[in-house]
This record gives structure tokens, C-alpha cells and sequence, in this order.
């Protein structure tokens, strides 16, 4: 169920990020969505590739810092009131009295049909994923992701 | 050994502060210049894979605490700069340890 989501650093420079979409593009690694975090200093550049173990392995031969994490795809109804949906079941409530902290997301850039797909990085995801599942959301198979959502 | 702001700094000394950070010794560089009459020392250091999170909440606390592991350690401030990996030039794999650019005549 979850999506391994792999993470490299970068400096804040102009040029930074050219190369590493060069080495995926030699490798033939298809980007399926990415997100660019970024402070004065340094970036980090969050990518769903369609092979990550080799986009992985080729970047850090590349000479790049890499982190591979666990991230989670949930469908979001595609209308007004849709993600709120989604925090309203990773809320503090009932049995589990602890809230689900999401430490950051983004969106694929195609949906399937009327709903948008979003990348979810939760501090507890086996917790979250349990409780979403259980309220009918549904979360997204990483050979989905990996492949094409359409 | 070098002199800034009157202070003795030795590389061993740097390197006990970013051992005890981080576990193992990163490859590091002490940069040194003068802005206005005033001594400022740089620390690059590389992040590897191994100390790298995809939060960058994260690293900010890495950065944060070399920074303060390295005035307590001397004394004096530094500025950590993070650097990707393998970007500290190596001579004869060897690195070298302070770049002085104060231009001391």
C-alpha cells in the first residue's frame, strides 16, 4: 500500500536541479510527480519515479545524498469539501485519541476520472492507512503509481 | 593550527564536534575570509545518504546542531554550510582541511 518516494538533497544554486533530471533521463526513469522543498540554504527534491530502486541506485552514483521513504497515495474526491474529507478521518477522535501529523503532500498531476490522487507523507502511515481504509478512502497500490494513474 | 579572532583552532577540534553529531566523520572543509576587518570561519560539510531526511525539519536540526557543536566545542561561532556529497575537492585523497582566503600579509 505505500509508495517508495525517494528524496535527494540539493544546494540552492542555480543549476542544481538540471542534473539529476538528466541522469533519469539517460536511465529512461520516468518522473510520475515531484515536489521541491527549499530554505535559504538547501532544497530537497521529492520524486515518484517509475523504477525507484534503480532511479535510487543510479543517482547515487550520480554522487547524490538519497533517502527512501514511505509515502501514501490516497484518492480525493476531485470537488469542493474532498481533502477535508480525508483530514476529518486523520483527526484526533474516538478510540484514538492521537491525531495523524501529515509532515508534508502534493498532487499527482492527472487524476483517475473525478478524483486527484495525492501523495500523503504521514508521521505514523501504517496508523493512518488503517484509518482510511476503514472510513472507505481510497488508498492508492504503488504498481498503480509506479505504472500510470489515469 | 590556525588563529581566529585570537582564538587557537585546531581541525581535530572540528572534527570532534561533527563526530559527535553525527556518528561518523563527514568530509569537511574550514573556510576562512575576512568581510571588514572581521574573521569568519565556514564549515562545509557533506550530507551523506545516511544522515539525509526527506524532512526538512531534519535537516535544519542537523544544521542547527553542528553549528552549535562547533561553538561549544571552540568557543568561537561557525557557519555550517551543508554541501552535497562529494563536492569538498580531494587532492591525492586527501582533502584539504582549511582553505584560507584572509589574504594575511
Amino acid at each position: 500500500m505505500k509508495i517508495h518516494q525517494l528524496s535527494l538533497f540539493l544546494e540552492n544554486q542555480p543549476g542544481q536541479l538540471i542534473e539529476p533530471c538528466r541522469v533519469l533521463a539517460r536511465a529512461t526513469i520516468d518522473v510520475r510527480t515531484l515536489s521541491l522543498a527549499d530554505t535559504e540554504q538547501f532544497g530537497i527534491l521529492r520524486l515518484i519515479v517509475s523504477d525507484w530502486q534503480k532511479a535510487a541506485a543510479i543517482l547515487e552514483q550520480a554522487g547524490y545524498a538519497v533517502n527512501v521513504t514511505e509515502v501514501v497515495a490516497l484518492e480525493v474526491a476531485d470537488r469542493p469539501g474532498g481533502l477535508a474529507e480525508i483530514m476529518d478521518v486523520l483527526e484526533a477522535k474516538g478510540d484514538d485519541a492521537s491525531g495523524i501529523n501529515i509532515e508534508y503532500m502534493y498532487a499527482f498531476p492527472f487524476g483517475r476520472g473525478d478524483r486527484a490522487v495525492i501523495i500523503f507523507r504521514f508521521d505514523r502511515p501504517d496508523a493512518a492507512i488503517e484509518r482510511l481504509q476503514s472510513a472507505g478512502i481510497n488508498v492508492v497500490d504503488g504498481v498503480d503509481v509506479y505504472s500510470r494513474v489515469s | 593550527m590556525f588563529i581566529i579572532r585570537g582564538v587557537n583552532v585546531f581541525p581535530s577540534q572540528i572534527e570532534t564536534a561533527l563526530l559527535a553529531v553525527e556518528g561518523t566523520l563527514p568530509h569537511y572543509q574550514i573556510v576562512l575570509t575576512r568581510e571588514k576587518g572581521l574573521d569568519e570561519m565556514e564549515v562545509l560539510v557533506e550530507v551523506t545518504s545516511e544522515v539525509f531526511s526527506d524532512k526538512v525539519g531534519s535537516l535544519e536540526h542537523l544544521h542547527n546542531r553542528l553549528g552549535a557543536a562547533l561553538e561549544h566545542t571552540l568557543g568561537i561561532r561557525a557557519h555550517v554550510r551543508l554541501v552535497r556529497p562529494r563536492t569538498i575537492q580531494r587532492s591525492e585523497g586527501k582533502a584539504q582541511r582549511v582553505v584560507d582566503q584572509r589574504n594575511l600579509a
